[in-house]
């Protein structure tokens, strides 16, 4: 018994930067974000009993953070909208200079997508889950999860076109292409792609 | 730039080719969003609450834990169940 105490513990904590970047990327404020993988790592251990050794633990306890997400969610605290200036302070502590705009772009669009999407997303496209195991999370059909996520991307590449690269509000004048273009130029960089310059068509 | 776009109609089809490339720049920064906080340390609160849930035991109630911290190994003390607790 004891061993297996240990193993789970020692799963559980090799599970806790997944279960915040989990939750950061569920509450855009980080400290509530930490505080609600807190209370889920809380959670797991006092449900301990309940887990099967040899299932994933990830799977196991983004679900209990998930759940504790949407039950604190429905008591609306933590559904205040992304506080812009906030979140960019946040993220200019990245190391890349040309990070901090784009990602808070990409955070801006994903709190714009429906709940349900943008879990399906944030799992299968920015954790790396397998489409069972997302399903697993959300409880819902490996189907649902699919379609969810495939729609989630369709409507974020519509958004960030949309976005622009700089404070899209003010500058309708950037065509949205070259605002998209922008954005994967910058990510090609970030890739380490070396920067290949953008309009290589034209 | 040649490409002169309306940028008017946000759902407009693109080629495929120009949507794989969207695609994978969105994924990269999905990617990169998560894995910059996996990479963050964690914070000691994390560590900590296992430390003391693990003396803790709230489930399991269990009165030999408490020699853990006075008298030494009175019994059998399961002293191999905890991982990282402080001496």
């Amino acid at each position: 018994m004891a061993e297996h105490e240990d193993t789970f513990k020692q799963e559980l904590v090799a599970a806790i930067p997944h279960l915040r970047a989990f939750a950061r990327s569920l509450c855009n404020d980080p400290t509530q974000a930490d505080d609600l993988a807190q209370e889920a790592l809380a959670k797991a251990w006092k449900a301990r009993a309940s887990f099967e050794p040899g299932t994933s633990i990830k799977a196991w306890t983004f679900m209990i953070l998930r759940n504790q997400f949407y039950s604190e969610k429905r008591r609306s605290w933590r559904t205040a909208p992304l506080d812009v200036e906030m979140a960019e302070n946040t993220l200019l502590a990245n190391d890349d200079p040309t990070a901090p705009m784009d990602l808070l772009e990409l955070r801006t669009a994903l709190g714009k997508l429906p709940d349900d999407q943008r879990e399906a997303l944030i799992l299968v496209g920015a954790g790396g889950m397998a489409y069972e195991e997302a399903a697993q999370v959300c409880q819902c059909a490996v189907g649902t999860i699919k379609s969810r996520v495939s729609r989630a991307r369709r409507a974020l590449e519509v958004l960030l076109s949309e976005a622009g690269p700089r404070q899209a509000n003010d500058d309708h004048d950037i065509p949205a292409e070259k605002a998209f273009d922008d954005i994967l130029e910058q990510a090609a960089v970030l890739a380490g792609g070396g920067g290949r310059s953008r309009g290589g068509d034209g | 730039m040649g490409q002169d776009h309306s940028g008017d109609s946000g759902a407009k089809p693109v080629d495929a080719r120009v949507a794989r490339r969207r695609q994978d720049a969105l994924g990269r920064r999905l990617r990169q969003m998560y894995d910059d906080v996996v990479g963050e340390n964690i914070p000691d609160e994390f560590l900590s609450f296992l430390e003391e849930a693990d003396e803790r035991k709230p489930d399991q109630p269990n009165p030999q834990k408490k020699n853990l911290e006075g008298a030494e190994s009175t019994e059998s003390a399961p002293v191999g169940r905890t991982v990282k607790t402080e001496p």
